[in-house]
C-alpha cells in the first residue's frame, strides 16, 4: 500500500500541467523575491515559501498569504534561473488550500478566485457586477460609494455590461471546463 | 553472407569471467547466474565470477587459467572496454596468448546502470556474454602497428595556458608551433589586472613568459594565424595554417609613427571597448611580437564599393574627421577628376548603401567631398610619370570624357577631346542649373584638366564638322561619350503647338544665356532630377505659377528628395498621380487637360504602375508646357551599330563597339544616367583602352569595376544614435536669383559628421602611414600566406569567451551607462588601461561612492549557461578589494547565490574580504534600474535583491555596477573540434578522454587539451592543465614510436574486381590502385580503420581486421540467442514472447 504523499509531494502533483522543473530543484537564489513587485505586502517571500514547501511545512504554506498575493505577473518565472514554474507553484497552493477549504476567513483572494471561476463556468465570460461582492464587503463607505460611482459611469459609457454576457455553444464550453477542474456539482 | 562463415576448428577453449565490479554490477545483474548459464556453452572451458576482475587478484586468475586449463580464448565481462581492455589484454598476454584472443563484454555502462529490472538486466547480461563468446573463438592473432611520433608540436592557441605547454615543451628541446588568432599572444590574461587571491600583477607575471615564447630559439611563433585544415594521426599530423596578412613586414621597429598619423579609430578589442585603437594598431605596448597589424578586410567599405568610380569616400571621410583636408583633397583627385562637381551634384549612391543608414541615417559623403575641396581651394591632379606615344581622341566633354581622359592622361597617353556646343563639360554645363553648380566651379575643374595636359576642342560635332573615320585615322583609340541630348515626346495630341519646350533645350538654352520668353503659368511634365530642375530654373527666370505634374506617387518620385523638399519650399506646386492627355490651343498653348492616376500593381522597375481613372479628366489653363520626361542619344551621324532604342551597341565589359579601335559609353550607351555613372563608364573606357595599347587581356579580373556592394559586415549593436548633418542652405526668399541654394558645411558640422563614420572596412586605404614609415615595412601588397606544418601532437588551447551580458536585459548593460562588464573594469583598474588605474564611471571622470558586484551573469541559469563558471566568485572579491584600495570610502556590495572559493588561499581571501567591510548580500540579483522610487534613489543605479538571510526583499542604490559574467565557450568551438576531429559538450567545450583520470588528452589520439576551453578554470589550473599537456606530449616524444591497433583494413587481392570505388571512398587516401595488376591495395600506413572501405566494396572483398563478417556475423548470433527458437514458431505468435 502506498503511503500519504508528503505535502511537497502534493504540491508537485498539482504542479504537472506547469513546465519547468520540479519545485525539490531550487538553489534558494531569491531572484523570485528579488523580482516580485508585491513581496513586500506578503509575509513569507516566494523563494522561502518553495522552501517551506519542500520542507513540507504544510501549515505554515497554508497559513501565509503570499500565495494569495500573487499579482500572476509571471516575472519570477520568466526569471528563474532553475526553471521553476513559480506563479504555477502559487496557483497549485491555491488549489490545494482551496480544496481543504483551509484558507483564513477574512482573505479577499479565495472568495474573489471562487467568483471569477463560477462566473466564467456560468456564462463564459466574467461579469464585474456578479465579482464585485467578493471583494467590495473590504471596503470602507467611502471607498465602497466610490467604487459604485465609477461602476455607474463606466456601465453608462458601455464599459461594462449591463446584463452579463454569454459566449455561443456554453454547453461545450463546461462540459470542455468539467474535465479539466474537478467543479463538483456547485457549478 | 553466411557462406563466409568458416566453422572455428579445432574447438577454442574459452574462459569467461564476469564481474562483479563491486555491487556496480552485481546489484542488478545476478552474476552468479550468467556465469553458470555461460558454462553451457559449448565452446566454454570454464566460466567464473569475481567480485573485481580488474584487481591484480583477478588477472592473476586469468593467467593462471590460460595456463592450467590451457584456454585458447578469454572473455570479460564488465565495464567499458575505454576502462580496462587494455587490462585485461595485457592479462591475456601474460597468460602467454596472443591479447587479440580477448573480448570484453560491457554489462555495467550497457546494462546494469540502465535499468533497475534485476530480470531483464540478467537476461542481457546473458545475450552480451554469449554473444563475445560467439565472436571471440573467431579472433586471429594480431601484432600491435608501430608509429613513430614526429618530434614536433602544435599548440593552438597563445593564451597562458598555450604558453604555458609551449614554454614546457620547447625548454625540453622539443620543436614547437604555437599558433595564435590575435595579433598578439597573452590571451584573456594580458587583460586582466591582478590575479587572485595573491594579487600580483597579471602583466608582470605573464609578460616574462610571452617574450620568452617570442625568443625562444624551439619556438615558431605564428601569430595573426588561424589553422585551416589537419590530416593524419598521432605521430604525423599534416597542419595547413593561414598566416593572415598584417601588411607590415618584418621590417617593423614598432616605433608608432604609423599609428601617430593615422586617422581610422575603432574601439579597442584589447580594451573592450573602453578604449580606441587605430586601424594600424599594435593591440598592447608588451604584444608580443611586438609589431604592428593593419586591420583589412577582405573587401571595400560599403561606400567605396558602392560608387561606380570606386572614389575612397571612406578614406577622405576619416582624414576629414582628423582635420587633415590636404590630405583629404589628394586622396579625393586621385581617382576624381571633378571633385567639387561630385561633392555638390553627385547622386550619391554611396550614401544609399552606407552602413551607418542601420544605424539612424547615412553619413552626408557628398558633402563632405565638397567640404574638402572648398576648405583647401586649390588642387593639383596627378601628372603622368612617363608620357607615352599614343593619342586617343574623346568625342565629347561630359562628365564620362573628362573622366576618361583624366586616367589617360594619368597613364601617360596624349588625349584631346572635341566638344560641339560652345561651352566645356556636356551636361554638366548645360544641364544642372546654375543655382546648383556655378559656372565658375566648372571652369575651374575643367581648366585643371586642362593644366595636365588635356587638350579640348569646342564647337566641333564629330559626324558634321570631321568624321569618325577621319579621327580614327588621326587617332589610336577613340572614345564616344556624346551623352543623351534629345528630349522624348510624350505623344499626345497637341504637343506640336508653339509653348510646347523640350526640358533639355530649355536648360541648355538658359544656360548658354539665350533668349527664353515664358508666360505666367507653366506647366512641367515628369518627376525626374531634371523635371525639378526645370521647375526651379523657370521660377527662378520670374514664372508666376510653376506646376509639376507627375503621374506617380512623392514616393516613387525618382528626383532626390531633398531637391523635392526645396522646390516646394520655393513655391513649386507639385501635381502627383497626374498626367496631360491633350494640349489645347490654335496657335500657341492655352490650355492642357490633365488627368488624374491611380495606384496599380509594380512594374519591371518596382515601381507600382499608374493606371489612368477615367472620367477624371479636367482642364487647366496654361501659358507654356515644358516636357521632361527623360532623354536619349543623337548618334545618327556617327554610323555606328544602335541598339533599338538608339543607344551605342558596346561590349558590356570592354564597352568596346563594332570598330575595334573605337569605345563608347555614357549616356549614348545606356541611356540618362548619373554622373558619377557617365564618370564609370569613361574610367572603364580609359582602362579598356589602356589593355588594347598593352595588349592585356581586356577582360580578366574586370569584376569589381562599376557599382557592387561590398560583403563585409559591421557589427552596430551599441551605437548610439547621432543624426546625420543637414547642410545649410540660402532662405527660400531669397532664391529668385541663380546663386548657389547650397552654402556647405562648416568645419565643426563637416568634422562631426565624418566622426560618423563606421569605419566598416577599418583600414581606409589613404596609405598616409607609408608615407611615415621609416623603414618602409607597411606594404599593402601582402597576402594572406598558407603555410604547411608536419607535427607528431597537437594541443588544443583556445580558451574561452565571455558571456554577452546585453542578453540579459534586465541588468541594463548597454542600456544604463555605470554598468560594466568584469573585463571592462580589469581593463579599468589596470594602470596601463584606458583609464590609467582610476576607477570611475563612464563619464571618465566622476569616481563612484557606492559599486555593486554581480555575480552568476549567465552561469548557474537554466536561461543561459547551467554550469557554474568558477572563477567569477574570486574575481568579484579581487574588484571588491581592488574598489576599497583606490577608494576607501566607497561602499562595495557583492550579491552571490553561493560563495564559491574552493583552492589554495581563497577562502582566506573572502575571509579577508568580510573584513575589508564588503558587503555581502546572499541573492541572485533580479534587476538593475534607473527608476528611483525614493529621494535617496534618485540619479542612482538600484539593484534589486532578496537578501535571502535576512528574507527581506533590498533596493540597494550605488553608483556602479560590475556584472560577473559566465565564462562560455569561444564562438566557432564546434568548427575547432570538427577540424581537429575530437568532441564538444553542447555548451561548446571540448571532450576529455575521461572527466577523472583523463582531463587533458581527448578521444583523437594525438590531440590534448589545454585551458579553459575544456571548461571553465582559473589562471593556476590553465597553467597546470598547460604543464600536463605538454609533459604528456614530452613523453609520446621520448618514446619514439606508438604501438596502434592493428586494425587495419586489407583487399583480398585474387577476388577484386579493379572497380576503384574505395580508392575515392577512403577518408585517408590510404587506397592505392596498382595499374599492372588490376587491383586496389591498402598502404597499412595510411589506414586508420575506419571501415568505410569495408562497407563500400561490391565484391565484398575488403575485410577489417578484428572485425571481420565472421566475428561480427557470430557476435550478433550469439546476441541474439534467445530469439533463435523463434525461427521455429509461425509468423504472428511472436507477442506471446
Amino acid at each position: 500500500m502506498a503511503l500519504k504523499p508528503s505535502f511537497s509531494t502534493e504540491i508537485s502533483n498539482l504542479l504537472y500541467a506547469a513546465h519547468g522543473s520540479p519545485i525539490n530543484s531550487c538553489i534558494q537564489c531569491g531572484t523570485c523575491s528579488g523580482t516580485c513587485p508585491v513581496a513586500n505586502y506578503m509575509d513569507q517571500s516566494p523563494r522561502r515559501l518553495i522552501g517551506m514547501i519542500n520542507a513540507d511545512l504544510k501549515d505554515d504554506v497554508i497559513d501565509c498569504n503570499t500565495y494569495w498575493f500573487c499579482a500572476s505577473c509571471y516575472h519570477c518565472t520568466v526569471r528563474c534561473p532553475a526553471d521553476i514554474d513559480i506563479a504555477g507553484v502559487m496557483y497549485a497552493v491555491k488549489r490545494y488550500s482551496i480544496w481543504h477549504k483551509t484558507y483564513g476567513e477574512d482573505l479577499v483572494g479565495p472568495q474573489f478566485s471562487e467568483a471569477f471561476v463560477k462566473t466564467i463556468v456560468r456564462s463564459g465570460r466574467s461579469y464585474e457586477p456578479l465579482l464585485a461582492p467578493s471583494y467590495m464587503t473590504h471596503f470602507g463607505p467611502k471607498e465602497f460609494f466610490q467604487e459604485v460611482v465609477t461602476a455607474s459611469k463606466m456601465m453608462l459609457k458601455g464599459r461594462i455590461p449591463v446584463l452579463p454576457p454569454r459566449i455561443k455553444r456554453l454547453d461545450n464550453f463546461k462540459n470542455m471546463i468539467r474535465k479539466i477542474i474537478p467543479l463538483g456539482e456547485s457549478s | 553472407m553466411n557462406d563466409t562463415k568458416s566453422p572455428p576448428t579445432p574447438k577454442e577453449k574459452v574462459g569467461v569471467y564476469i564481474c562483479h565490479c563491486g555491487t556496480n554490477i552485481a546489484k542488478v545483474v545476478d552474476v552468479v547466474e550468467v556465469a553458470k548459464w555461460a558454462e553451457k556453452n559449448p565452446h566454454v572451458e570454464i566460466s567464473r565470477e569475481n567480485k573485481f576482475m580488474c584487481s591484480s587478484l583477478g588477472q592473476e586468475l586469468i593467467e593462471q587459467d590460460i595456463k592450467e586449463k590451457g584456454l585458447t580464448r578469454i572473455v570479460v565481462a564488465s565495464c567499458s572496454p575505454h576502462m580496462h581492455e587494455r587490462t585485461f589484454r595485457t592479462a591475456t598476454e601474460n597468460g602467454g596468448l596472443n591479447p587479440f584472443l580477448f573480448e570484453m563484454a560491457n554489462i555495467r555502462e550497457h546494462d546494469s546502470w540502465t535499468t533497475d529490472d534485476e530480470e531483464a538486466a540478467t537476461q542481457k547480461a546473458k545475450a552480451l556474454v554469449n554473444g563475445a563468446i560467439e565472436r571471440v573463438v573467431h579472433h586471429q592473432p594480431l601484432e600491435h602497428i608501430p608509429v613513430e611520433i614526429n618530434p614536433n608540436t602544435l599548440i593552438v592557441g597563445g593564451g597562458i595556458a598555450g604558453i604555458t605547454a609551449a614554454l614546457e615543451l620547447a625548454d625540453g628541446g622539443n620543436q614547437v608551433y604555437l599558433v595564435e588568432k590575435q595579433p598578439s599572444i597573452g590571451g584573456h590574461m594580458a587583460q586582466l589586472d591582478k590575479t587572485f587571491p595573491t594579487l600580483d600583477c597579471s602583466a608582470c607575471i605573464l609578460t616574462p613568459k610571452m617574450s620568452d615564447v617570442g625568443n625562444h630559439p624551439n619556438i615558431e611563433l605564428m601569430t595573426y594565424s588561424e589553422v585551416e585544415s589537419v590530416d593524419g594521426f598521432i605521430g604525423n599530423f599534416d597542419v595547413t595554417v593561414r598566416k593572415k596578412t598584417s601588411s607590415v613586414n618584418e621590417k617593423c621597429t614598432a616605433c608608432s609613427d604609423c599609428e601617430e598619423i593615422c586617422p581610422v579609430i575603432v574601439s579597442s578589442e584589447f580594451d573592450v571597448g573602453m578604449g580606441t585603437r587605430t586601424a594600424i594598431y599594435r593591440p598592447f605596448p608588451q604584444a608580443i611580437p611586438n609589431t604592428y597589424t593593419l586591420s583589412r578586410t577582405t573587401d571595400d567599405s560599403q561606400c567605396v564599393a558602392g560608387c561606380p568610380i570606386h572614389q575612397n569616400a571612406h578614406g577622405y571621410i576619416s582624414l576629414i574627421a582628423e582635420g587633415k583636408y590636404e590630405e583629404a583633397v589628394k586622396l579625393i583627385v586621385e581617382d576624381n577628376p571633378l571633385p567639387g562637381i561630385c561633392g555638390r551634384a553627385c547622386a550619391h549612391p554611396c550614401e544609399d548603401v552606407c552602413d551607418r543608414g542601420k544605424v539612424d541615417e547615412p553619413i552626408s559623403i557628398a558633402f563632405l567631398k565638397r567640404f574638402a575641396m572648398d576648405k583647401v581651394g586649390d588642387y593639383e591632379l596627378l601628372r603622368p610619370e612617363k608620357e607615352r606615344k599614343e593619342r586617343v581622341g574623346i568625342v565629347g566633354s561630359g562628365p564620362s570624357g573628362l573622366a576618361c581622359a583624366y586616367d589617360l592622361r594619368k597613364n601617360g597617353y596624349q588625349v584631346k577631346i572635341f566638344e560641339a556646343l560652345p561651352a566645356a563639360g556636356g551636361m554638366l554645363a548645360v544641364g544642372i542649373p546654375e543655382y546648383r553648380l556655378q559656372s565658375a566651379q566648372l571652369k575651374k575643374e575643367i581648366g585643371k584638366i586642362k593644366d595636365i595636359g588635356v587638350d579640348i576642342q569646342l564647337n566641333t560635332k564629330v559626324g558634321e564638322d570631321i568624321t569618325l573615320e577621319e579621327l580614327e585615322k588621326q587617332y589610336d583609340a577613340v572614345y564616344i561619350a556624346t551623352g543623351a541630348h534629345e528630349e522624348r515626346k510624350i505623344g499626345i495630341p497637341g504637343e506640336d503647338l508653339a509653348g510646347v519646350l523640350s526640358g533639355i533645350k530649355f536648360l541648355r538654352d538658359v544656360r548658354l544665356g539665350n533668349k527664353v520668353k515664358l508666360g505666367d503659368n507653366v506647366i512641367v511634365v515628369g518627376g525626374g532630377d531634371s523635371a525639378i530642375d526645370t521647375a526651379r530654373t523657370a521660377k527662378r527666370l520670374g514664372v508666376k505659377n510653376v506646376t509639376m505634374v507627375y503621374r506617380r506617387s512623392r514616393k516613387e518620385m525618382p528626383a532626390d528628395f531633398d531637391e523635392i523638399e526645396e522646390a516646394l519650399q520655393e513655391g513649386i506646386n507639385i501635381e502627383f498621380l497626374t498626367n496631360p492627355v491633350e494640349v489645347k490651343g490654335k496657335k500657341t498653348v492655352e490650355e492642357v487637360t490633365l488627368q488624374r492616376m491611380e495606384l496599380g500593381t509594380p512594374d519591371e522597375s518596382g515601381r507600382r504602375r499608374p493606371i489612368p481613372i477615367e472620367g477624371s479628366e479636367f482642364d487647366v489653363p496654361c501659358d507654356n508646357i515644358i516636357i521632361t520626361i527623360g532623354q536619349r542619344p543623337d548618334i545618327g551621324s556617327l554610323k555606328l551599330k544602335t541598339k533599338d532604342w538608339g543607344g551605342v551597341e558596346v561590349d558590356e565589359v570592354t564597352l568596346q563597339t563594332s570598330k575595334k579601335k573605337v569605345f563608347a559609353g555614357g549616356d549614348c550607351v545606356v541611356g540618362p544616367d548619373t554622373i558619377v555613372g557617365a564618370m564609370a563608364l569613361g574610367k572603364t573606357a580609359a582602362e579598356s583602352i589602356h589593355r588594347m595599347f598593352e595588349k592585356l587581356d581586356m577582360y580578366a579580373g574586370r569584376e569589381k569595376e562599376g557599382a557592387y556592394l561590398s560583403n563585409i559586415e559591421v557589427d552596430i549593436s551599441g551605437r548610439e544614435k547621432a543624426p546625420r548633418a543637414r547642410i545649410p542652405t540660402i532662405p527660400a526668399k531669397e532664391r529668385s536669383s541663380f546663386k548657389e541654394v547650397n552654402l556647405g558645411f562648416t568645419e565643426e558640422a563637416a568634422q562631426q559628421e565624418a566622426n560618423r563614420c563606421l569605419h566598416c572596412s577599418i583600414c581606409c586605404d589613404c596609405h598616409l602611414c607609408t608615407t611615415v614609415c621609416e623603414p618602409d615595412a607597411i606594404d599593402y601588397s601582402m597576402e594572406d600566406e598558407i603555410v604547411d606544418i608536419d607535427v607528431g601532437n597537437i594541443i588544443i588551447a583556445t580558451g574561452y569567451e565571455l558571456f554577452d551580458t546585453r542578453q540579459i536585459p534586465q541588468y541594463g548593460y548597454g542600456r544604463l551607462d555605470n554598468v560594466f562588464t568584469s573585463l571592462e573594469f580589469e581593463r579599468m583598474v589596470n594602470a596601463s588601461g584606458p583609464t590609467e588605474g582610476k576607477i570611475v564611471l563612464r563619464d571618465f571622470e566622476s569616481a563612484p561612492e557606492s559599486v555593486a558586484i554581480v555575480h552568476c551573469v549567465g552561469s548557474r541559469d537554466e536561461n543561459y549557461h547551467k554550469y557554474c563558471s568558477q572563477v567569477c566568485c574570486m574575481y568579484s572579491l579581487k574588484f571588491a578589494h581592488l574598489v576599497h584600495e583606490r577608494l576607501p570610502d566607497a561602499q562595495v556590495y557583492n550579491c552571490y547565490i553561493d560563495m564559491r572559493t574552493p583552492g589554495k588561499g581563497y577562502e582566506e581571501f573572502y575571509d579577508r574580504l568580510l573584513k575589508e567591510g564588503t558587503h555581502f548580500i546572499r541573492g541572485k540579483v533580479a534587476e538593475v534600474t534607473d527608476s528611483a522610487r525614493t529621494q535617496e534613489e534618485e540619479g542612482k543605479l538600484i539593484v534589486q535583491v532578496e537578501d535571502t538571510l535576512i528574507g527581506r526583499q533590498r533596493r540597494v542604490p550605488v553608483d556602479m555596477v560590475i556584472l560577473s559574467p559566465a565564462m562560455e565557450a569561444q564562438p566557432d568551438s564546434k568548427e575547432t573540434s570538427q577540424l581537429f576531429k575530437m568532441g564538444c559538450d553542447f555548451d561548446g567545450f571540448f571532450i576529455e578522454k575521461h572527466p577523472k583520470l583523463d582531463p587533458i588528452a581527448t578521444m583523437t589520439e594525438g590531440v590534448f587539451l589545454a585551458g579553459a576551453c575544456q571548461g571553465p578554470k582559473d589562471v593556476p589550473d590553465s597553467v597546470a592543465q598547460g604543464a600536463a599537456a605538454a609533459s604528456r606530449v614530452a613523453s609520446l616524444i621520448s618514446r619514439g614510436t606508438v604501438m596502434m591497433e592493428p586494425i587495419r583494413a586489407s583487399i583480398d587481392a585474387e577476388a577484386c574486381s579493379g572497380c576503384k570505388i574505395c580508392n575515392t571512398m577512403c577518408p585517408y587516401n590510404a587506397i592505392e590502385f596498382i595499374e599492372e595488376d588490376g587491383v586496389s591495395h591498402v598502404i597499412t600506413a595510411l589506414c586508420q580503420g575506419c571501415g568505410t572501405c569495408v562497407a563500400a566494396c561490391p565484391s565484398g572483398v575488403i575485410t577489417g581486421a578484428h572485425f571481420t563478417n565472421d566475428q561480427l556475423i557470430s557476435q550478433i548470433e550469439g546476441l541474439l540467442w534467445d530469439m533463435r527458437e523463434l525461427e521455429a514458431v509461425p509468423a504472428g505468435k511472436e507477442e506471446k514472447r
